[in-house]
C-alpha cells in the first residue's frame, strides 16, 4: 500500500495548515475544558470537606439568637476540647491511677503548655513511656477521654484513645472497653488507632475536620457538634437569607435549609443515629432486649420500641407544643441539655398514653400520674462508672 | 570533500578481513548498516549501493522484528481481565445473549460486546493456556506485520524506528481481552479506508462495513474506529486521479455506523463505546480516576508502553512540524495524531489505541522514501547518519534484552510461558471450596469478578465491575462504596453532596455474604485487616485475590479461624522460607530464569506486600530473606525494609521506642522515599546505630542480605556485660533472627535468658508477649 499520496505540497503555503492544526488544538482544548469545569465534585465526608466560607455559630445568632444562647450550655457543644484546656488539666494534672493486673500506673502531667501521661512500670524502671495527650473528647456528662495524634507512615494521623478516662462521680478510672488484661493490640497508654478509626472518633467530636494534604488541619477544626452539623446546607442557607427581604422569608420562600420537622420519625432518629448509631447498623442477632451494647446507642433502642413502630402519621402540634410523634427531639432538645425531671417526660408518654386516644393502652400497673420512665427506661450500668438510659421501651 | 568520504566508504566496502569481504561479516545486518539512503547521501557509486525496491525488508530488519515480536509475546499472559472475559465466553457457549446479566446480580442492560469472550473461551477449551498463549503471539504478529507493512513505503531506519516504538507500545493489547479486537480493528480499518480510496468499489466498502459488523459485536471502542474512518475518508488527498467523492466517504462511514449498531444492545452500541472511551463524560472524573486503568496517563507509573508512545508522541510532533515547514498537506496526519493523543492522555485504558492512531499519523506525516528522503537527509551531519542505525539497533537490542528479563521499571513479567502467578485461581478456589456461603460478592477490581465468576462457586454471584458500573451509572456508588471500604467508614454520615455514606448498609442491602479484594487494591486489604473490630475477616493468605467473610456467619467461620491459626503459625513457627519459584507450576514456565538461571523475585514481593497489607510483617519478612540472599533488587529491598518499618512503628507505639535491630535493618535497606516515612518512628539514624552498637551493626549486615547471623546458645552473655541496653537490644535481635530463620526454641531461650537479665528494659515488655504467644508452638 503506497503511503506517498499526502505528500503533495499544499499550494497557498504555511498559514492554512498552521491555522487549521491551530484550530483542531483549540476545539479540542476547548471541549475539554468545558467537560472538565462542568465536572461534578467527588461525594466525599462533609465533615472532612475544606469549605471556603464555614458557617459560623455567630452567623447563626444573627436570626436565631435564643437557641444559639441556649446550645452554649448543651453537652453538644463541649464534645471536644484541647487537653490543655483548663478544664481539662484540672480533672488530670497530677493525678494517677493504677492499671489492673500490676501493669504499672498511669500518672497525668501539665508540663510545657502540654498534657502529659507516663506510664511507670511497677517497678519505676527506666520503661517509662511518656504521651502527649492533644484532645479531650466527650463533654463530661458521662465520661470524658483523652486522645494523643501523631503523624503516621503514610503521613495521615494516627491516633491512641487513652486507658484513663474522667468520670463525674468516680473521677478517674479505666476507659470503657479498656479494662482487664493487656490484649494484642492494646498498649499500656490505651488503645491505638489508625487515621479512619481516628477520623470516625473526630466526626462525631467536631463540625469540620479539614484536611491537607491527607492529614488533618488541626488549626482548622471546628470542635463540638455545632450549627453545621446537623443542618446541612448552612451555607447555602445563610446566602438565601441573606439575599432576601424579611417580607419574602414569611411568604414561605425556599430558605435552602432542611427542616427537621419535614423528616419521617425513622428519618429523623437516624440522623442522630449518625452518630449514635442506627439500628440498621447492627445484625438481627445483636438487636435483641438483652444485649447490653445496645444501651449504649439509644436511637437504636428507640427504633425497635413497639411505641416507635406502632405510631401513626405525624398530626397537628400538641398543646405541649411537640408534634404527635416519636422520634429523639419528642423528649430531647438538641440546643438545651437533657431534662433531669421524670414528670417532663412523663409528659411526653401521656400525649400518646391517655385516657382519650383510642389507639393506645393505658398503663395497667401504675396510674398515669406515676413516673413512666422509672419502669419502661430505667437507666441501666454499663461499667462501675457510667449508666446509660435504655431507650428500648418496653415492659420489663 | 564528499567525494573523498564516498571514497573511504567506498573503499571500506571493497575491504576484505581473513579473506571475506567486510560486508559480509555484517550478514544480514549489512542492509540496515549501509543503507541507500546513506550511499546516496555521499554519492557513492552504484556498484557499492545495492539499492532494492523492496529494500525495507532487510533480513537484519526482519531478524529484529521478529525478536521484539518474541520478546514481547512469550511473556506470560498478565491481564486482569482473563477470567472475566472466560466466563463470559463460557456464558455465551451455555446459551446467554446477555453474559453480564448472568454473571452480574446488579446488571440489567444488555452488552454489545457480547462475544467478545467466545473466542478466549473456544481457544482455552481447545488448547488451555497454551493456547492462548499461541494466540497472543500470533496477534502480536500480526500488529507487526500491519504496521510494518504500512510503513513500508518509508526510508528504513524511519520505517524501522516507527514499527519498532509503536510495537512496544501496542504489544499490551496481545493479551487476552476486548482490547485485542479493538486494537486489530483499528488497524484493519486504516488499511482497508485507504484501500477504498485507491479503489472504492463495493467489495471494498464491504469489508469496511463488515468490520464494524464484527468489531461492534466483540469489542468495545467501535466509535474510535467511526472517528479514524472518517478522518481517513474525508481529510484525504484530492489531487489523484480516482478519489469517491465527499457524499461517497459519508455514506460509507454512516453505513459503517449503522453496522456498528447491530448488537443485541442496537442504537445504543455507540454511546456505550463512547463513554467506554471517554468515561468522564459518563461519571464524574473525581471518581472515574479513583479507577487506575481510567486515570490520565501523566497520573499513572511509566512502564515501556507508556515511554515508548511518549517517543511516538515526541517523533509526530517533529514530523507534523516537518511537514508544515514544508508546505505539505497535515490535515488528516495531524487529526489522527490529536485524537489519538486526546484519547491517550485522558484515559490510561486508551495507551493502546493511542499509540495505534499517533503511529499510524506518523506514517502517515514522514517523508517517504520515494520522494523525500534526499530532501530530508539533504543537511545532516555525516556523522548522524552513519551512528544512527547501529544506535537503533543496539537501543532496540538493549530494550529487547532488559524487557525479556524483567529489569525495567513497572514491567516485571518477563519471558515465559503461561499465566503469572497471580492469575492463578487455585487458591481462591481452595478457600472457597469449603464454604457454605449464600449471597452477593462485592468485587473489588475485575480480576476478583473474573476469578469468582470462572470458579462458579454455588450461591455466590458477584455484584458488579467498574465498566458494567459505568454503563450502567452505577460508578459513582461503586466507588463511594469502596472508598468508605478504604477509609473504614463503616456507618452511616453525610457525604458533601449530602447522600449517605458508609459501607455497612448499601453492603446488608444486598445480602453481601463476601468481599473479594484484588491484591493490587493493598490500601483497603490493609484497612480491613488493620481493625480488630470489623466484621470482615480474611480467609486465605495464598489467594491474590484476597476472600474476606464476615465474623461470625457459619458459612465461613471455619475457615477464618484456621486463617487465624495459620497467622500465628506463620509469624512464629514456620520454617525458613524458600523465594516462591516461578517455574516449574501448571500455569506459568519461567523461560528467562531457566535459560540464564536467575531468579526471578516479582511473585516473592508481590506475596510479601500482600502479608504486609494484612498486618502479617513477620511472615513478609521470612519469605523475603531468601530472595534478599539471591539478589540485591531494588523491589525487595523495598518490601523488606517496609515490613520492618511496620514493625519498628508498632515497637514504638507499645514501648515507646523503637529497638535498635528494627531500626537498623531498615535504615540499611530502605531507600529515600522510604527513609523519608519515619515521622513518628523516630528511628535512629545508622551511624548513632553503629556508635552505639557495633556488634548489632556487624551482624544487622549480614541480616539485611539474607544470611541470617548465626546464634549460638553457648555464645548468649549469662551476665550483663559492657553496656546492658547495648546486650539487651542485641539478645532482642537474636531472639527474632532466631525466629524468623525457623528456630523457635533456640530462640525462646534466648528471650528468656534477656527476660532474666534485664527484666526492667523497655524491650523486655514486649518480649514477655512475645514468648507467650509463641509458647503455644513450641
Amino acid at each position: 500500500m503506497p503511503a506517498n499520496s499526502n505528500s503533495t505540497s499544499a499550494p497557498s503555503g504555511i498559514r492554512p495548515v498552521l491555522g487549521k492544526l491551530a484550530a483542531a488544538c483549540s476545539a479540542v482544548a476547548g471541549v475539554t475544558v468545558i467537560v472538565w469545569i462542568s465536572l461534578p465534585r467527588i461525594p466525599i465526608d462533609r465533615i472532612t470537606t475544606q469549605r471556603k466560607q464555614l458557617v459560623q455559630p455567630s452567623n447563626c445568632a444573627e436570626c436565631h439568637p435564643d437557641q444559639v444562647a441556649s446550645f452554649k450550655s448543651a453537652p453538644h457543644a463541649q464534645t471536644l476540647r484541647l487537653a490543655s484546656d483548663p478544664s481539662v488539666v484540672q480533672r488530670f494534672d497530677g493525678k494517677s491511677v493504677k492499671l489492673p493486673d500490676d501493669q504499672g500506673e498511669i500518672e497525668f502531667r501539665f508540663r510545657q503548655h502540654n498534657l502529659w501521661a507516663v506510664h511507670k512500670t511497677p517497678k519505676g524502671s527506666d520503661s517509662d513511656h511518656a504521651i502527649r495527650l492533644d484532645w479531650a473528647f466527650g463533654s463530661g456528662l458521662h465520661a470524658q477521654t483523652l486522645v494523643a495524634t501523631w503523624r503516621n507512615l503514610d503521613n495521615g494521623n494516627d491516633g491512641l484513645e487513652h486507658r484513663v478516662s474522667w468520670y463525674p462521680n468516680a473521677g478517674l478510672a479505666i476507659t470503657l472497653g479498656q479494662s482487664g488484661p493487656l490484649q494484642p493490640g492494646l498498649t499500656p497508654h490505651g488503645k491505638p488507632m489508625n487515621h479512619a478509626q481516628l477520623m470516625n472518633c473526630f466526626a462525631c467530636h467536631s463540625s469540620n475536620l479539614p484536611h491537607q494534604s491527607g492529614r488533618l488541619d488541626i488549626q482548622s477544626v471546628q470542635p463540638n457538634v455545632g450549627c453545621i452539623r446537623c443542618h446541612n446546607r448552612a451555607e447555602e442557607h445563610l446566602t438565601a437569607v441573606t439575599k432576601i427581604s424579611s417580607s419574602e422569608k414569611q411568604s414561605g420562600q425556599d430558605l435552602h435549609i432542611e427542616r427537621w420537622s419535614d423528616f419521617s420519625p425513622l428519618e429523623s432518629v437516624n440522623r442522630c443515629g449518625e452518630c449514635h448509631r442506627r439500628a440498621d447498623e447492627f445484625t438481627a442477632e445483636e438487636l435483641t432486649p438483652s444485649n447490653k451494647l445496645l444501651i449504649r446507642f439509644a436511637p437504636a433502642g428507640l427504633v425497635m420500641s413497639r411505641c416507635f413502630q406502632q405510631q401513626r402519621p405525624a398530626s397537628r402540634e400538641t398543646q405541649i407544643g411537640v408534634k404527635k410523634q416519636l422520634t429523639c427531639l419528642t423528649c430531647h432538645d438538641p440546643h438545651q441539655p437533657a431534662k433531669s425531671d421524670p414528670e417532663f417526660y412523663r409528659q411526653r408518654c401521656v400525649i400518646c398514653h391517655a385516657a382519650d386516644q383510642q389507639h393506645t393502652k393505658l398503663c395497667s400497673s401504675q396510674p398515669t400520674s406515676s413516673q413512666c420512665v422509672t419502669c419502661h427506661m430505667p437507666k441501666i450500668p454499663i461499667h462501675p462508672n457510667l449508666s446509660f438510659t435504655d431507650h428500648w421501651i418496653r415492659i420489663r | 570533500m564528499p567525494q573523498a568520504r564516498a571514497c573511504l566508504n567506498n573503499g571500506r566496502n571493497n575491504a576484505r578481513v581473513c579473506g571475506v569481504p567486510l560486508n559480509n561479516w555484517f550478514g544480514p545486518f549489512r542492509q540496515l548498516l549501509f543503507s541507500p539512503t546513506v550511499n546516496r547521501r555521499f554519492n557513492v557509486s552504484q556498484r557499492c549501493q545495492q539499492p532494492s525496491p523492496n529494500s525495507a525488508r532487510s533480513p537484519a530488519s526482519i531478524v529484529l522484528l521478529v525478536a521484539a515480536v518474541g520478546c514481547l509475546a512469550i511473556t506470560p499472559i498478565e491481564s486482569d481481565e482473563l477470567w472475566w472475559q472466560l466466563s463470559r465466553g463460557r456464558a455465551v457457549i451455555d446459551g446467554a445473549v446477555a453474559p453480564c446479566q448472568e454473571l452480574l446480580t446488579a446488571d440489567v442492560a444488555r452488552e454489545a460486546d457480547w462475544l467478545g469472550g467466545v473466542p478466549f473461551y473456544l481457544v482455552h477449551s481447545i488448547a488451555d493456556v497454551s493456547g492462548l498463549m499461541a494466540l497472543k503471539l500470533a496477534v502480536v504478529s500480526g500488529f507487526a506485520w500491519l504496521l510494518w507493512s504500512r510503513a513500508n513505503a518509508l526510508p528504513h531506519v524511519a520505517a524501522l524506528t516507527l514499527t519498532f516504538a509503536g510495537l512496544l507500545a501496542i504489544a499490551g493489547a496481545g493479551e487476552p481481552a476486548p482490547l485485542m479486537f479493538d486494537t486489530l480493528a483499528l488497524l484493519l480499518v486504516d488499511r482497508l479506508a485507504r484501500r477504498w480510496l485507491v479503489k472504492p468499489s463495493w467489495i471494498n466498502a464491504l469489508g469496511v462495513v463488515g468490520l464494524f459488523l464484527v468489531w461492534s459485536n466483540l469489542a468495545r471502542l467501535p466509535a474510535l474506529g467511526l472517528a479514524s474512518l472518517a478522518i481517513v475518508l474525508l481529510c484525504r488527498d484530492r489531487s489523484a486521479d480516482r478519489q469517491p467523492t465527499n457524499w461517497q466517504s459519508w455514506r460509507l462511514v454512516g453505513v459503517a455506523a449503522i453496522a456498528s449498531c447491530v448488537t443485541p444492545r442496537g442504537w445504543w452500541t455507540l454511546w456505550d463505546s463512547l463513554r467506554l472511551l471517554m468515561p468522564w463524560i459518563a461519571a464524574p472524573f473525581v471518581v472515574v480516576q479513583q479507577y487506575s486503568a481510567w486515570q490520565p496517563l501523566a497520573w499513572t507509573q511509566w512502564g515501556l508502553p507508556e515511554f515508548a508512545f511518549g517517543i511516538l508522541t515526541v517523533a509526530g510532533v517533529i514530523g507534523l512540524i516537518n511537514r508544515v515547514v514544508r508546505n505539505q498537506s497535515s490535515g488528516r496526519p495531524g487529526l489522527l495524531f490529536l485524537l489519538g493523543q486526546f484519547i491517550a492522555w485522558t484515559s490510561n485504558a486508551n495507551l493502546t489505541l493511542g499509540a495505534v492512531l499517533t503511529t499510524l499519523a506518523l506514517i502517515d506525516a514522514w517523508p517517504t522514501r520515494s520522494s523525500d528522503v534526499a530532501a530530508s537527509f539533504r543537511n545532516q551531519p555525516l556523522l548522524w547518519c552513519r551512528a544512527l542505525r547501529p544506535i537503533l539497533f543496539v537501543t532496540a537490542s538493549l530494550i529487547l534484552i532488559c524487557r525479556a528479563s524483567g529489569w525495567l521499571p513497572n514491567c516485571p513479567n518477563r519471558l515465559g510461558w503461561g499465566l503469572v502467578p497471580h492469575l492463578d485461581p487455585a487458591p481462591l478456589q481452595q478457600a472457597l471450596q469449603q464454604t457454605q456461603l449464600r449471597g452477593t460478592v462485592h468485587c473489588v477490581g475485575i480480576r476478583a469478578a473474573g476469578m469468582l465468576s470462572w470458579l462458579r462457586p454455588n450461591g455466590l454471584t458477584a455484584f458488579d465491575i467498574p465498566q458494567r458500573a459505568l454503563l450502567g451509572r452505577r460508578l459513582p456508588v461503586e466507588a463511594a462504596l469502596n472508598r468508605d471500604l478504604l477509609h473504614g467508614r463503616e456507618f452511616s454520615y453525610r457525604r458533601a453532596d449530602l447522600s449517605d455514606g458508609g459501607w455497612w448498609i448499601p453492603l446488608q442491602k444486598r445480602g453481601t455474604a463476601l468481599l473479594l479484594v484484588d491484591d493490587g487494591y493493598a490500601g483497603i486489604i490493609r484497612q480491613l485487616c488493620q481493625d480488630a473490630e470489623s466484621i470482615w475477616r480474611p480467609f486465605s493468605l495464598q489467594s491474590s485475590v484476597v476472600p474476606f467473610g464476615k465474623a461470625g456467619d457459619p458459612g465461613c467461620s471455619h475457615q477464618i479461624i484456621e486463617t487465624l491459626r495459620f497467622e500465628r503459625y506463620l509469624t512464629w513457627a514456620a520454617p525458613a522460607a524458600k523465594p516462591i519459584s516461578n517455574s516449574g507450576s501448571d500455569t506459568h514456565w519461567d523461560l528467562w530464569g531457566t535459560t540464564t538461571k536467575t531468579p526471578d523475585p516479582s511473585a516473592s514481593v508481590r506475596q510479601a506486600r500482600l502479608l504486609n497489607a494484612m498486618q502479617l510483617h513477620i511472615p513478609a519478612i521470612r519469605l523475603l530473606a531468601p530472595v534478599l540472599n539471591q539478589t540485591n533488587s531494588h523491589s525487595v529491598r523495598s518490601a523488606f525494609a517496609a515490613g520492618q518499618l511496620a514493625l519498628a512503628y508498632s515497637e514504638r507505639l507499645e514501648v515507646g521506642q523503637p529497638s535498635h535491630f528494627r531500626s537498623l535493618a531498615f535504615r540499611s535497606t530502605a531507600d529515600m522515599s522510604l527513609q523519608c516515612k519515619v515521622a513518628y518512628a523516630t528511628l535512629p539514624a545508622e551511624a548513632e546505630l553503629r556508635k552505639r552498637n557495633p556488634e548489632l551493626f556487624n551482624d544487622n549486615t549480614r541480616y539485611v542480605n539474607g544470611k541470617p547471623p548465626a546464634v549460638d546458645a553457648s555464645q548468649l552473655p549469662a551476665e550483663p556485660t559492657g553496656d546492658p541496653a547495648a546486650t539487651a537490644e542485641l539478645l532482642y535481635a537474636r531472639g527474632w533472627w532466631l525466629i524468623e530463620s525457623g528456630q523457635l526454641t533456640m530462640a525462646l531461650a534466648v528471650f528468656e535468658n534477656m527476660l532474666s537479665t534485664y527484666p526492667d528494659h523497655h524491650l523486655s515488655r514486649l518480649v514477655r508477649r512475645n514468648v507467650q504467644d509463641a509458647r503455644e508452638f513450641q
